[in-house]
């Protein structure tokens, strides 16, 4: 086994059991049984846990599964802040904002995100200055890129929350 | 996919699903 797929194969691991936690963290909470809706986490999941690590094991699938990765980890960002926005209730405190809210579970996601990224640059990126360096900062598959659809996604959301009722 | 963007009225098609799609979402997830 030569050193890249010694690391590939510790990264997609990583990223099997970060999404294996936070999938077993959100069977915890949103029972099917209770309610419905929550069938959005568990597909979520069941697409992070089973066919993520299958995708980025394939150079032919990394670009999908980088894509796909990061919508999730956006999607799960969005919802989990809307919830803490929704149903905080204690004084708003530095220790309150960041233990009593859903602060964990989206770093959770974003480790998620940062071991997605690390399985595509070590396929694609091929030195530090590649296309990052050359100005193209919002233009996938670089940060801007997914800030913008952070944001994009953040805001479309948002909108079907307060005017769709 | 990445051919089917490239194709211009593919970002369109995809761009005008996925807004659609996350509106739905806004509107379905109420706590």
């Amino acid at each position: 086994m030569n050193r890249k797929k010694m690391i590939k194969t510790t990264l997609v691991a990583g990223l099997f059991f970060l999404a294996l936690g936070g999938w077993l963290l959100h069977l915890r909470i949103h029972s099917l049984v209770k309610n419905v809706d929550n069938v959005i986490p568990l597909i979520s999941g069941i697409v992070s846990v089973f066919f993520l690590p299958l995708l980025f094991w394939f150079r032919s699938t990394v670009s999908s599964a980088y894509t796909i990765n990061g919508f999730l980890v956006i999607i799960g960002t969005i919802t989990m802040s809307h919830f803490s926005f929704a149903t905080f209730q204690d004084p708003l405190t530095p220790a309150n904002i960041i233990l009593k809210t859903t602060l964990a579970d989206i770093s959770i996601l974003w480790g998620k995100f940062a071991v997605g990224k690390a399985l595509f640059d070590l396929e694609f990126l091929k030195s530090e200055t590649d296309v990052a360096a050359k100005g193209r900062f919002f233009r996938y598959p670089n940060m801007g890129w997914w800030w913008a659809h952070l944001f994009a996604l953040a805001t479309v959301y948002s909108l079907g929350n307060i005017f769709w009722k | 996919m990445y051919r089917f963007l490239l194709f211009k009225p593919g970002w369109w098609i995809l761009h005008i699903i996925a807004i659609a799609l996350i509106f739905w979402l806004g509107h379905s997830v109420q706590f």
